[in-house]
């Protein structure tokens, strides 16, 4: 069955199902649900999942047993099922479709993120993991799933960490609301990101959530009871005794901390910043409660909407702090050690500036200045002992008295000045010359003997495709030394397969690039040599570990079967190379 | 820079300098020369402060025999500690050209609070606590009694600056509230008192308003000034209301029952000490019937509000003169002013008409009145009383006493049994209300031979001298010579449904303008990146806004842009905001502060760079009208001043709007948008209002636009702002080099385009 071009499965198929007064029938397939009018062959409705806002269904007692689609633009489709068989059959028909909607509407929307996708975006960003993909998966060198778990997850890792999304200011204002039409319910649009953004900006209903959710309400029933607090609406004053009027003494609690946290900032402090006048009775003029005139509903929600903007930037400042503090977790794993440059282990993003340097700051007219200062680049010292002791010193200048320096700089300041150059007397004409021959000879030579060697003197493709070769064998190279040493099981199953790779890469992409190299280019061999040496290298380490490893234990079989591959492979490198010279080495 | 001001050698600390710094330094120094008083206004960013000290400090190193002094008064702690931070830049300044150390002395002065270091004294958060915790322990009689009795404690600081730190004068550097307090404790001094010492000889003073206009502090701190000091009062565009406040009293009946029982702890007191030591009393009788200045000792604690002279040479009247009629005179008094506050409605009288119903129903004379506050220091210090703060509601009721007696003219008294916003909640107060702000600022004037009154916003200028009552030499307004115009005043008059925008009374609470204004501030959020101030016209009107905003999901809207932070009532709770505003702007998250005008966050907090990249003035500030202490002021101003009411009103209102958008500018790299949002802005009389150097760049195309036109008008400009701004692109247009500053043509050129003179 073909919708609209494609060829989708059909999940359901529902005969008798009429839409504005057509029979025909109603179809679900993965991503849409469609309908067809009896003896058409195209769908008059198909409609993507996706689009679709929510279903309705006619109450019980009505004559017509119908659905309803409500789209996301409020447009809908109502289908009548009207099966011959009756009503009842007409009902189940009708609910086998809701429940089955219903599902697909919800696998459909949950879809985590596409993998794919995201592994395309990857490859779009980075050029060389693009390289490395073309260069060894489609060839087979290493299957799919180790790449991505190997090479491009150390990629990921060398992007540093990622950024964190902060909370909007309005995350409270996406819930919106809505009436569900006839049963008078309310339906409130909660997103996991509303719910974490909700947590990061209110700790105290995170702590709720957890002590409630789900030992002694649903999560409907916390969030229900969440969108009728003071937190939701916030000119709401009801102090009943719910769930979250703890949470507000808490939230109360914070704010009377930050309130008087502000006394200690010396530039911002309101009460402070202004003298006061000595011996005045202001303070008893003053009556209490509210101030006059003022509204109390509104006082309280201004300090709401206050309280939520202070959580909000809280929030950010935490999940920052913390961030930091894992770095340095990071940059010295054994804990509790010496971090570089000697630091103490605080940082100090929340100490404030002190107020001298914040007044400096608020006078500096940068334009008025002289601009002298260039940027330099810091000096970063991880081991300040070592910088400041110096490699070496020297303490031989013990030996010479003061004043005879003085007296020797002085004969040789006279020296210098007297010195008259004779230069005929130097050298004679003859030599000079044959100087002057010897060296320009060589120059030339030297030139010569670079540029034969420099990439420059290489064909464009070729040289590209060098490149690549040598990125492609590097990284691969490096994940082979990365097993060194291979302590653990895991990691000797790894340098086994490492192995392998590295001879099928050379079998696959190194062999035929030389020969390729030699007969389309007519280039020596010699722009290789320095890859086969590595991969010599390589080889000769992981034999050397082999034996080693056979001698202590000898896991039986495994041990022959990569033998036979080692053999194998070692008779293509021999191959490559060609020269004696390594097969003794060998 | 070396700078040829005038034909005086002039150091200046940077290597360029603005066109209207050199302008603003010429017109101070003929001030300076010709001894006399001005007025400058100077755009908000363009250091004026340090012109300022700059030229001060060269006429006082070029000409000591003119100029001795130089007292800078700034409205907050921060402003004050960044003037003595300017002056350190410019000491080491003058010490690597001259090259020998300069002996220059500067400092900051502040109450107990910010000085003291005595830890069982400054514990205290409160600054009224720390003062009479400092009173108790260094009062003269506490400290005498305390060499008779070793129990007795004393403050150990002030005992060492006592015995030793008064004849070392302060060695010569800046020292700011930190340095004194460091310098204090490195040598065991109290820094409070001997800032307070040091004051006398310091080159430059810097310190609140306060210790200059009021009275009660001025006699104290800045009586022995010389006349040969330069008085600078910065940010001075609030002046007028600083004077009147300084002056007036206001009294509820919580006071009047705590005088009350001051009263009766007094006259307890006052008998035991009979018993004890009779003595006592008889002798300070004995001084009074001398005179009021031979009864005060050198440290006073409390003293009078200004009293003419020949009142200080009298003899106290009899009636008030022991101990015991002047208990009982108190009493009545507070009776009778009791009794006024039972009033039901709004009273307002007449200085003499509350002294001739104080005669008829007390039997209270004027003269005795005069002398209370004075009578009651004298009886404090007789007493030896240490606890000084619990006293202040008695020493109020005396000031006030004192006050209506001495000026007849000037003053009103308005007793309210309730606030106007809040006719339910009976309260009543009794105002002693100063109408006129030439009396407070009058001894500064007649005292010093220069007073300057310098501001970002003090236009227009002809108001000032008139409401002070002095006689400028020089008053000048400097615009900002711009390279770029980095400021972008709008006027928008309605929103995008034509419906015009305004706060006035009629239609501020019209949804469809409180949603225009939603919808400005929202657009703006969304074009304007890191932080946006808003100011509203009163806090009444911003809680309700903030209401109906959140009713029609406006503020949802606002916080998908820009984090929300709103000025409460609360200094400590607006502080937690502000505080987090800036850490928003900081992170790049943007934000937007919603505050009041003439609110303490208007007054004393600048927006500068990515703090504030648009301020937006809802409405405009009128006073509330129908106060009636305004309504007394302005008829006040009428009668004496030929001011008319509309006239203030309006200077009031835009002189607050500019302060507001001011915040925005810091200096020429800076840039902002200023926005003002009523139909009224684009009335003549208001936008010429406006300082100089705004309405400059409010061009008439700019005057009448609808939101959607701010919008666009808004982003290209953003966009050009935002592009890097080098210093060639200033110099010679904003910015001029020491060479271009040579020649008698450029100085020309320079003056004519920073300057307009009226």
């Amino acid at each position: 069955m073909s919708m609209s071009g494609e060829r989708e499965d059909i999940l359901l198929q529902v005969n008798h199902v009429r839409y504005k007064k057509n029979n025909g029938q109603l179809y679900l397939s993965q991503t849409r649900v469609g309908w067809m009018m009896d003896e058409s062959d195209t769908f008059a409705v198909s409609v993507m999942y996706n689009d679709i806002r929510t279903q309705k269904i006619s109450p019980e007692g009505k004559p017509k047993v119908q659905l309803q689609i409500v789209l996301h633009d409020i447009s809908s489709y109502t289908f009548h099922f009207c099966n011959p068989e009756g009503r009842e059959k007409q009902v189940a028909e009708r609910n086998q479709v809701k429940e089955r909607l219903g599902q697909l509407m919800t696998q459909n929307r949950r879809q985590p993120p596409d993998e794919l996708m995201e592994k395309k975006r990857m490859l779009d960003e980075s050029e060389q993991l693009q390289q490395l993909y073309r260069a060894l998966v489609p060839t087979a060198i290493i299957s799919v799933d180790e790449f991505w778990k190997e090479i491009a997850g150390q990629y990921k890792q060398s992007l540093g960490p990622q950024l964190e999304v902060g909370v909007s200011g309005a995350f409270l204002a996406d819930v919106k609301p809505q009436t569900d039409g006839n049963n008078g319910k309310i339906q409130y649009n909660l997103t996991p990101e509303i719910m974490s953004s909700v947590f990061k900006t209110y700790p105290a209903v995170r702590k709720k959530h957890g002590e409630y959710v789900p030992h002694r309400m649903s999560e409907s029933e916390f969030w229900t009871l969440f969108f009728q607090s003071h937190y939701y609406t916030i000119h709401t004053n009801t102090r009943t005794q719910n769930v979250f009027s703890e949470c507000s003494k808490y939230d109360d609690r914070e704010w009377n901390r930050d309130v008087l946290s502000t006394q200690n900032d010396p530039l911002f402090d309101l009460n402070d910043i202004y003298e006061e006048r000595p011996l005045t009775t202001d303070s008893d003029l003053k009556i209490g409660g509210t101030k006059a005139g003022s509204n109390a509903m509104h006082a309280l929600m201004i300090k709401r909407f206050n309280q939520q903007s202070l959580n909000i930037i809280k929030a950010q400042t935490h999940s920052e702090k913390e961030k930091i503090l894992d770095e340095i977790a990071a940059k010295n794993p054994t804990g509790g050690g010496v971090v570089a440059n000697g630091q103490p282990p605080t940082t100090d993003i929340d100490q404030p500036k002190s107020k001298k340097a914040r007044i400096e700051e608020k006078l500096a007219y940068n334009d008025l200045e002289k601009s002298s200062t260039t940027e330099t680049p810091a000096l970063t010292i991880h081991q300040r002992d070592r910088y400041l002791t110096g490699p070496t010193q020297n303490t031989f200048s013990n030996s010479l008295h003061p004043d005879q320096v003085v007296r020797l700089q002085k004969q040789l300041d006279m020296s210098v000045s007297r010195w008259q150059p004779t230069l005929p007397n130097s050298q004679d004409a003859e030599s000079a010359t044959r100087a002057l021959h010897h060296f320009s000879d060589s120059c030339r030579k030297g030139r010569s003997a670079v540029g034969v060697r420099s990439g420059g003197q290489l064909p464009g493709n070729l040289h590209k495709e060098l490149g690549q070769v040598y990125s492609s064998a590097g990284e691969l190279l490096r994940h082979f030394w990365s097993c060194f040493p291979p302590r653990t099981p895991q990691l000797q199953e790894k340098l086994h397969k490492m192995h392998e790779t590295l001879c099928r890469y050379h079998n696959v992409t190194i062999r035929p690039f030389q020969e390729m190299a030699i007969n389309d280019y007519n280039c020596n061999s010699s722009i290789l040599d320095h890859l086969t040496e590595m991969f010599h290298i390589a080889n000769t380490k992981f034999e050397n570990w082999k034996a080693r490893n056979s001698r202590n234990t000898t896991p039986a079989n495994r041990v022959t079967c990569t033998e036979e591959v080692n053999k194998a492979s070692l008779m293509f490198w021999l191959d490559g190379y060609g020269s004696s010279q390594h097969i003794t080495q060998v | 820079m070396l700078l040829d001001v005038d034909g005086m050698r002039v150091y200046f600390p940077y290597d360029f300098i603005y066109p209207e710094q050199y302008s603003y330094m010429l017109d101070l120094k003929r001030a300076l020369d010709a001894k006399g008083h001005c007025l400058l206004e100077m755009p908000s960013g363009t250091g004026k402060t340090i012109s300022l000290l700059s030229l001060t400090i060269s006429y006082l190193i070029a000409f000591p025999q003119n100029l001795g002094k130089l007292i800078y008064c700034s409205r907050t702690i921060p402003e004050i500690e960044k003037v003595i931070e300017e002056l350190r830049k410019l000491k080491s300044y003058i010490e690597k050209e001259t090259g020998e150390p300069a002996n220059i002395t500067g400092l900051a002065l502040a109450s107990r609070k910010h000085l003291c270091i005595n830890p069982e004294v400054n514990k205290a958060r409160d600054g009224k606590v720390i003062d009479s915790g400092c009173h108790a322990l260094t009062a003269s009689y506490v400290r005498s009694r305390a060499q008779r009795d070793d129990n007795i404690p004393q403050c150990d600081w002030f005992e060492k600056f006592d015995l030793h730190g008064k004849e070392f004068p302060l060695p010569a550097g800046s020292y700011n509230l930190d340095d004194l307090r460091e310098f204090g404790s490195k040598k065991g001094w109290c820094p409070y008192f001997m800032a307070r010492h040091a004051v006398l000889n310091a080159n430059v003073v810097v310190y609140s308003y306060h210790y200059l206009l009021d009275p009660k502090i001025a006699e104290i701190v800045s009586k022995e000034m010389k006349k040969e000091s330069c008085v600078v009062f910065d940010e001075a565009h609030n002046i007028d209301n600083i004077c009147v406040d300084s002056m007036s009293i206001n009294i509820n009946r919580k006071i009047l029952d705590k005088a009350k029982t001051c009263v009766t702890n007094l006259s307890e007191h006052i008998q035991r000490i009979k018993e004890s030591d009779s003595n006592r009393l008889q002798e300070e009788y004995n001084k009074l019937v001398t005179g009021l200045r031979q009864a005060a000792s050198s440290q006073d604690v409390i003293s009078n509000p200004v009293l003419p002279k020949d009142i200080l040479e009298e003899s106290v009247p009899g009636n008030i003169r022991t101990a015991d009629f002047f208990i009982s005179f108190v009493r009545r008094l507070i009776d009778y002013m009791k009794m006024r506050l039972t009033a039901t409605h709004a009273v307002q009288e007449s200085p003499a008409g509350i002294l001739k119903d104080l005669k008829n129903r007390a039997f209270i004379d004027r003269k005795p009145l005069r002398f209370c506050s004075e009578r009651l220091a004298s009886i404090i210090r007789s007493l030896e009383l240490t606890d000084v703060g619990e006293l202040s509601p008695l020493v109020a009721v005396a000031n006030f006493a004192t006050l209506i007696s001495t000026y007849l003219h000037g003053f009103s008294v308005i007793i309210e049994p309730f606030e106007d916003k809040a006719p339910n909640i009976p309260n009543p107060i009794m105002y002693l209300r100063c109408l006129d702000s030439s009396i407070a600022i009058k001894p500064v004037f007649s005292k010093f031979q220069t007073v300057v009154i310098t501001s970002g916003t003090l236009s227009p200028l002809d108001m000032y001298p008139k409401i002070l009552d002095f006689h400028p030499v020089v008053q000048s307004s400097f615009t900002m010579t711009l390279a770029r115009p980095c400021i972008l005043p709008m006027i928008v008059t309605k929103g995008n449904d034509q419906v015009s925008i305004s706060s006035k009374f009629e239609s501020r609470d019209d949804p469809a303008v409180v949603r225009n204004y939603g919808k400005l501030l929202v657009e703006m959020a969304r074009s304007v990146p890191d932080g946006m101030v808003c100011f509203f016209t009163s806090y009444l009107y911003l809680e309700n806004v903030v209401a109906t905003w959140y009713d029609h999901a406006i503020i949802t809207d606002l916080q998908r842009h820009k984090l929300v932070f709103i000025e409460t009532q609360d200094d400590a709770e607006t502080s937690l905001a502000l505080i987090n505003y800036m850490k928003a702007c900081d992170r790049g998250r943007g934000a937007v502060l919603l505050a009041v005008a003439r609110g303490k966050v208007s007054e004393g907090v600048d927006f500068d760079h990515h703090y504030g990249r648009c301020v937006i003035m809802m409405g405009i500030p009128f006073m509330y009208t129908q106060s009636r202490i305004l309504k007394a002021r302005l008829e006040y101003l009428r009668d004496q001043f030929n001011i008319r009411e509309s006239d203030f009103l309006t200077f009031d209102a835009m002189r607050h709007a500019a302060q507001c958008v001011g915040r925005v500018m810091r200096g020429k790299t800076d840039y902002g948008i200023m926005l003002f949002a009523d139909k009224r802005f684009s009335r003549a009389d208001k936008r010429t209002k406006l300082p100089r150097w705004i309405q400059e760049y409010l061009l008439d195309s700019k005057c009448n636009l609808s939101t959607e036109e701010a919008v666009q008008i808004t982003r290209p400009w953003l966009r050009q702002m935002a592009q890097p701004f080098t210093r060639d692109d200033q110099l010679g247009v904003s910015l001029l080099t020491l060479e271009q500053l040579n020649s008698c043509e450029n100085i020309e050129k320079v003056q004519r385009r920073a300057q307009q003179t009226l």
